[in-house]
């Protein structure tokens, strides 16, 4: 989403920018496919990229080196919103099966809590490394031994929107830049006609809103883009109707002439050019990203390996597809958010059974694809909510809020498989053995990308602030 | 964290004499020294290889202004840095951080003849690369010619290093070369050793091992004797590597491996030897004139105050002798075995000190070495417990204003004012002169919109251009004055002001209610700033207009301020924790929004920790926020009794203070600590927080408050006793900042000591005082900038003889930088461009239509409506336009508006395509253009030149010249007929629509020269 420039282009400034900009329109014209590799070639050649990667200080998104060597070139994030339990998917409890109906001395968010609750679910090992999952999610269970599990998480807030702002910010107060944008921020993207962080929501919207993907901050040009996979993918992608594709393409030749002019009387001024350019790469994007959510130039056999041919899980599995799209292309960081929420004050069984089905064959395919394409080994897959639930019940067969035991499984680039880091006590309430924070979690996904969470830092009100506050440390365990 | 670190010293009697001695003659060689001394014992450490040795440099300091060879074979062959400011060195190392070039003055001559006739060579370097990805490739060490002409280069190319070697097979650039594996090249300190046989055998060994085995045939008698040899870089500049050095030495043979390993074994140079300690200053040292400065600027921050890491306090005479954890630092007349000293030399393994920033310089070590040797003498009354204290409170900012004259200048011509003369004397003294002014209608454009945020109307510049020319002076200053008097101009300085304070019209947060109320606030601003209340009431009232003017409406809705930002209202059910929490961050964003906004401070760390910098303790944090722990939110009317005129203010549950407590590390449920309430103590003086309670409550008859915030107000705007002097800073900066698009202190919301330093540290002095000597009026300050000669210069870049432009960053003002409008002047111009700006001014916030899928959050206890309709009654400015936290307005979040999340001082200022996308297909700008189309149509009638003409008049305030005429023409035509591409031929009303939409994206329409 981003503009394409700046002062990097000062070289070309004045009558040069015309002759740019000719050449990019020859492409645009030509269908340049996913314009950002096939320009970027197109100048190489022409002598002309050797200025924009020289200084790339106005390229906020052009894509920027790591800290060091990176093991994973972009995250997909599969982002369980509501908060799935983890006693009741992958960390059966056999003490808490056994106490079943005890009551115990706890706090909890809504308040009155009940006794102690087993899981309804069966469950069976599964894999080389033997790793539990619950009946409900087989086909996710066919992968297990791609997983690292961390299932040590505690964070800090019992309310979904405050912890939801920490499991993306770091914090749980607003104002803060998220993971994905910080991401972004560190490393760029490889496709500049896409943008770099994108979102792919919840059907029935996002609980906190738009700062869960904010950039606070950091630029705006970080920000996460919600990204639908039906209709105009993202706003303002769709020409006026009462324009045609031709008059929008005179309007853009007549605003470059009179732009250009402006720009010879102006020449040292970046901004002018980099505005310039902004509107061919906007032209570009109606196409590229109306293009990205076009599956039809998927096979049925992958449009059935995410379930795409099944209402249950034809949402989901869309935003999978969608995801491993928009990785393949070049964007950094995917949340794909599940539909509905995990919430299961009431009837645990029911919700978290309708939603393993939602999502298990998408994420099953995601993998699968992943793995098929060779993109596994360079896209690291995180799996979680944004807190975890309680061992005891509400009202009979629902669990509440508990941030302080939680799971998430991460897969993929520099993942080590089968890896199981931390545990919850014997009734899965609190993280007692190997204690994992949030900013533990974002450090390790930034070591993973390539970036010493340390070093990742902008300067804000005086303080050199990072992801991860004042704390985090990799989690040595889960890494190959 | 132990703050000195090292292994026992002397190790080496007889070694250490020797250096004491060699001290007393000068510099010598450290090297030279240890391969001089005999092996006397078996267990001795194992020596450096000295034979065959050609040149050997180690890299701990200039010497002479050169890095010299210590090879001391034949004439030597020294080093000379071209930009020597561009090295550090430190610990024995040199570092590279920018492009310089490290070369022999001349041909390396002797080297290049010995190696030749050999047919076989070492070379070997102890390196730490700066970054394991380089390319270039660049140039370690190099014996070469320039980029493409070479004997010998060690390189590195991506993660790993390369040595290119010439010889009678390869090319003049030496390749092929002999690579190290890919990865092997990375960030940590390592030993390089590149060797040839004579039998053309090549190998690499890092850290002792070998890595590398390459044959590379044929002679080396191609070597050109006028190779130079140069480190970091190649002859010609233009490769460079960034990293540390610690040695480089070659040899006229191939080292055998049993050989490499023992100067692996040796190790990078320790320079625990003496020599390389600055010389102690020679004459007698004062401790508080010479070394109290030194400790207090490089080392209080760690070992001063509530501050001893390492268990050391540097700031007390008896502490600072006992020394830390490991024993003491000091040894009266013995500097060369104070620990202290190798420490701040970067010597002896002693973990070196300052751990950030430069280390200290040679004189400053001389003065330390010279106190100590001198019996480290410190006067009794010298200790500082908390020196930090004393220092913030002499940091530029924290200080009483002073008064400041205004300096002479050379021009006397050009300066309308004293701000004029301030600018100039800085510019006279880097020797450019002012712009000339711009012309009257980029004049009336540029005030318009500052002053008002609006465009002016063609009229507005006509008539401005006839004044102009018959009376410049008359005609801005006639202009500044109708523009500020204007509720536009009141409009548009509440909308900065409201960036600061983070006003939205809901709650944010999950549940996002909407706070119908919260526009009194934004009412009060814009009738305050039209009204040009003193700025010190505008803030008093702000914090606490309910116990300053409780009877006064406008003072009752002020407070506004400090209920503006995000909440949640969680219900009592709710388990405490979350209760809690929410609390005291809504007390923490409001105390944050507070230091930041008014006073330029940062308090929002000091909730866990003492501020590191800027002397704030947490217990002045934790007393500054118990002023607001007593209040909270409260829907009040605005005149008793009268229950229809509510606003959403700060109000105090009743006169007893709620108690408040010093968490430590911000933990909620610690507490021991009762805080009662205090300022900020490096802003105050002579007078403590009780004695502004005291006043404040004898003020007021009412009983019905706790008169907390009265007293934080008053202690705020007092320039003798309290914060008034930043708060003047700050404000005049802030002024500044919306006139020349950045403040005199760029970073306008943090004027602590890690603050941007002022560009015109006197001039900001001037203005604040001056600003308070006339009693803070807002409006006279704001005239002065607008009728100033610097105010009027022309925008236009220029350059100096040689072609460089003058002044890039704008910091001496030799241009008015141009600017961008913001969010809601883009969005308030296309409107009144169109005409259809709907002008009411005041009032309750009104909901524009917002595109569903562009409501993006769930559970929103008040959703915003899917199905409001367009229309003049949400025409209005955009500052009225209500901001739903949750629910941005995409448009204006596009273009930079900030989220109100929390305190925004500068707004950003991007360029990306989502914004040139809504330019180019949001339905509001589409509608817009339309009706800028009719209104150019209803004004020009048919005739197309004349359409054009107009519409330039009005978007633009000019007329066009005859290439945009005919470009403009010729568009008009071809959308007409359709022709160049395959859209349908539109109507003239039509083209006329694209035509105005284009007007809109121009890059002219929102920048302002």
């Amino acid at each position: 989403m981003s503009t394409d420039a700046g002062n990097r282009h000062r070289g070309l400034a004045g009558s040069d920018a015309g002759g740019l900009l000719a050449r990019r329109r020859l492409l645009a014209r030509a269908g340049g496919g996913f314009g950002g590799v096939a320009l970027a070639s197109l100048l190489a050649d022409e002598g002309l990229l050797k200025c924009a990667t020289a200084d790339s200080g106005h390229d906020p998104l052009a894509a920027k080196s790591p800290h060091f060597p990176a093991k994973a070139k972009s995250v997909i994030w599969l982002f369980m919103e509501g908060a799935p339990s983890a006693v009741d998917l992958f960390d059966p409890k056999p003490e808490l099966t056994k106490r079943h109906g005890q009551r115990i001395s706890i706090d909890v968010f809504n308040g009155s809590p009940g006794p102690l609750m087993k899981s309804p679910f069966a469950f069976q090992q599964h894999g080389e490394s033997g790793a539990w999952v619950c009946d409900r999610y087989p086909n996710v269970a066919r992968h297990v031994d791609r997983f690292a599990f961390v299932k040590s998480l505690h964070s800090d807030s019992n309310d979904h929107v405050p912890a939801l702002y920490q499991i993306n910010t770091g914090l749980s107060r607003p104002g803060f830049p998220s993971a994905g944008s910080w991401v972004t921020y560190g490393l760029g993207s490889e496709n500049q006609n896409l943008p770099g962080f994108v979102v792919l929501g919840n059907n029935s919207g996002i609980k906190g809103g738009p700062i869960n993907w904010g950039s606070s901050f950091l630029p705006a040009a970080y920000q996460g883009t919600l990204f639908r996979s039906q209709g105009s993918p993202i706003l303002n992608l769709a020409r006026p109707a009462d324009l045609s594709a031709a008059g929008q393409r005179r309007q853009l030749d007549l605003l470059g002439a009179l732009n250009r002019r402006h720009l010879d009387a102006r020449p040292d001024e970046a901004e002018l050019l980099g505005r310039i350019q902004s509107f061919e790469l906007a032209w570009r994007m109606q196409s590229d990203a109306a293009r990205m959510i076009d599956f039809g130039t998927e096979t049925q056999s992958t449009r059935s390996l995410y379930g795409l041919d099944d209402e249950a899980t034809r949402s989901y599995g869309s935003k999978c597809l969608l995801a491993r799209r928009l990785v393949e292309s070049g964007v950094r960081f995917v949340q794909v958010y599940s539909d509905g929420e995990w919430d299961a004050h009431g009837d645990l069984a029911g919700n978290h059974s309708s939603h393993c089905r939602a999502t298990d064959v998408p994420i099953a395919g995601l993998l699968e694809d992943l793995q098929a394409r060779g993109l596994l080994d360079e896209t690291l897959v995180i799996w979680g909510g944004e807190f975890g639930r309680m061992p005891v019940s509400q009202g009979n067969d629902g669990r509440d809020h508990n941030p302080q035991g939680f799971m998430a499984w991460l897969a993929g680039a520099g993942i080590k498989g089968g890896a199981s880091h931390g545990e919850t006590d014997d009734i899965g309430y609190k993280a007692v053995i190997d204690p994992v924070t949030v900013h533990d979690l974002h450090a390790t996904m930034l070591h993973l990308l390539g970036l010493d969470h340390l070093r990742l830092t902008v300067r804000h009100l005086g303080r050199d602030v990072r992801l991860t506050d004042v704390a985090g440390e990799v989690i040595r365990g889960i890494v190959a | 964290m132990p703050a000195f670190t090292f292994s026992p010293l002397p190790r080496h009697a007889t070694l250490w004499r020797v250096l004491q001695a060699v001290l007393l003659v000068g510099m010598i060689a450290p090297w030279a020294l240890f391969t001089g001394l005999p092996a006397t014992r078996a267990a001795d450490p194992p020596e450096r290889v000295v034979d065959g040795l050609q040149a050997l440099y180690t890299f701990e300091a200039l010497v002479k202004g050169v890095i010299p060879d210590r090879a001391g074979v034949g004439e030597g062959i020294d080093l000379r840095i071209d930009k020597p400011q561009g090295v550090r060195f430190h610990a024995g190392r040199m570092g590279l951080d920018l492009p310089v070039v490290v070369a022999s003055d001349g041909p390396a001559a002797r080297l290049t003849q010995a190696l030749r006739q050999a047919q076989q060579f070492s070379l070997e370097v102890w390196i730490t690369p700066a970054e394991p990805d380089q390319t270039g490739p660049a140039r370690i060490v190099s014996l070469s010619l320039d980029t493409s002409k070479r004997s010998l280069s060690l390189v590195q190319d991506k993660g790993r290093y390369e040595v290119r070697l010439r010889t009678s097979t390869t090319s003049d650039n030496g390749t092929p070369s002999t690579p190290t594996p890919d990865g092997s090249a990375v960030v940590r300190r390592t030993h390089l050793v590149a060797t040839r046989t004579p039998d053309g055998v090549v190998r690499i060994a890092l850290d002792g091992k070998e890595v590398a085995q390459n044959t590379v045939a044929g002679d080396m008698n191609r070597w050109p004797d006028d190779c130079r040899l140069v480190v970091g870089n190649e002859v010609s500049g233009d490769r460079p590597w960034r990293g540390e050095i610690a040695l480089l030495a070659l040899y006229s043979r191939a080292l055998t491996a049993d050989e490499i390993g023992r100067n692996f074994a040796v190790g990078p140079p320790q320079i625990e030897e003496a020599v390389a300690l600055p010389p102690a200053y020679f004459g007698a040292v004062d401790f508080v004139a010479d070394v109290l400065p030194i400790l207090s600027s490089r080392c209080f921050d760690c070992h001063a105050g509530d501050e001893e890491a390492g268990g050391l306090n540097l700031a007390i005479r008896a502490r600072a002798l006992q020394g830390g954890f490991h024993g003491a630092l000091i040894e009266p007349g013995e500097s060369l075995s104070s620990r202290l000293v190798h420490s701040i030399a970067g010597i002896a393994k002693a973990k070196p000190m300052p751990p950030d920033g430069p280390p200290l310089s040679a004189a400053e070590i001389g003065i330390i070495r010279a106190w100590i040797d001198q019996g480290a003498v410190w006067p009794a009354g010298h200790d500082l417990p908390d020196p930090r204290e004393e220092r913030a409170r002499e940091h530029w900012a924290f200080r009483l204003l002073e008064d400041v004259a205004v300096p002479a200048v050379d021009d006397a011509v050009w300066p309308r004012t004293d701000i004029d003369r301030f600018i100039l004397a800085k510019l006279e003294e880097s020797g450019i002169k002012p712009s000339p002014a711009a012309d009257p209608r980029t004049l009336i454009r540029r005030m318009t919109f500052d002053l008002t945020g609006l465009p002016p109307t063609p009229d507005e510049v006509e008539a401005f251009s006839i004044a102009h020319a018959n009376d410049s002076d008359g005609a801005i200053a006639a202009l500044a004055d109708r523009l500020l008097a204007s509720v536009a101009h009141g409009e548009r300085w509440a909308r900065h002001w409201l960036d600061i304070a983070r006003y939205a019209d809901s709650d944010g947060q999950e549940g996002d209610r909407d706070r119908p109320h919260a526009w009194r606030y934004r009412d009060f601003l814009i009738r305050s700033i039209q009204d040009d209340i003193p700025f010190d009431r505008f803030v008093r009232w702000q914090i606490a207009g309910d116990e300053e003017a409780p009877d006064d409406s406008q003072a009752l809705a002020a407070t506004g301020f400090l209920t503006a930002g995000p909440s949640s209202v969680l219900p009592e059910s709710l388990m405490e924790d979350e209760r809690l929490r929410s609390r005291y961050n809504e007390l923490d964003d409001t105390l944050a929004t507070v230091g930041s906004g008014f006073l330029g401070l940062t308090l929002g760390c000091v909730r866990c920790h003492d501020h590191k910098y800027d002397f704030l303790p947490a217990r002045d944090y934790y007393g500054m926020l118990s002023a607001f722990h007593s209040g909270s939110r409260a829907e009040v009317p605005l005149v008793a009794g009268n229950e229809t005129e509510k606003a959403l203010v700060w109000r105090d549950a009743g006169p007893e203070p709620r108690t408040t407590w010093l968490f430590q590390r911000g933990d909620w449920y610690d507490r021991d600590q009762p805080v009662s309430l205090s300022f900020v103590g490096v802003l105050s003086r002579g007078r403590s927080a009780d004695d502004y309670l005291r006043a404040a409550k004898e003020s007021s008859p009412h009983r019905d408050t706790t008169y907390q915030r009265k007293a934080l107000a008053d202690w705020m705007v007092d320039v003798d006793h309290g914060a008034g002097a930043l708060l003047a800073r700050v404000l005049v900066n802030r002024l500044w900042q919306h006139h020349f698009g950045a403040g005199i202190v760029r970073t306008v919301g943090d004027f602590g000591v890690r603050a941007d330093p002022p560009s015109h540290p006197e001039f900001l002095e001037w203005l604040a005082a001056d600003f308070v000597a006339h009693g803070w009026q807002v409006r006279r300050l704001e005239r002065l900038i607008a009728t100033s000669a610097v105010y009027r210069q022309s925008s236009a870049r220029r350059h100096d003889a040689a072609g460089a432009i003058l002044d890039p960053s704008d910091r001496l003002l030799a241009r008015m930088p141009p600017r961008r409008l913001e969010a809601e002047a883009l969005r308030d111009a296309m409107l009144a461009v169109a005409g259809t700006l709907n002008p009411t001014s005041f009032g309750p916030s009104v909901k524009p239509p917002i595109a569903p899928e562009a409501m993006l959050a769930r559970n929103v206890k008040e959703p915003y409506p899917a199905d409001i309709k367009d229309g003049p009654e949400v025409r209005r400015r955009s500052l009225y336009l209500f901001h739903k936290r949750v629910v941005p307005h995409p448009f204006l979040e596009a273009f930079d508006k900030p989220d109100a999340q929390s305190s925004c001082g500068l707004r950003d200022r991007t360029i990306v395509a989502p914004q040139a996308l809504a330019l180019l297909n949001d339905p509001f700008v589409r509608t817009v253009a339309g009706e800028f189309a009719a209104r150019v149509a209803a004004e020009a009638g048919p005739d197309r030149t004349l359409q054009i003409r107009r519409a330039f008049q009005r978007a633009l305030q000019r007329e066009p010249v005859s290439a945009e005429l005919l470009a403009a023409e010729r568009f008009l035509s071809e959308e007409k007929s359709g022709s160049g591409g395959v859209g349908a031929p539109g109507s003239d009303q039509q083209a006329l629509v694209n035509f105005c939409q284009v007007l809109f994206g121009s890059n002219e329409f929102f920048h302002v020269d």
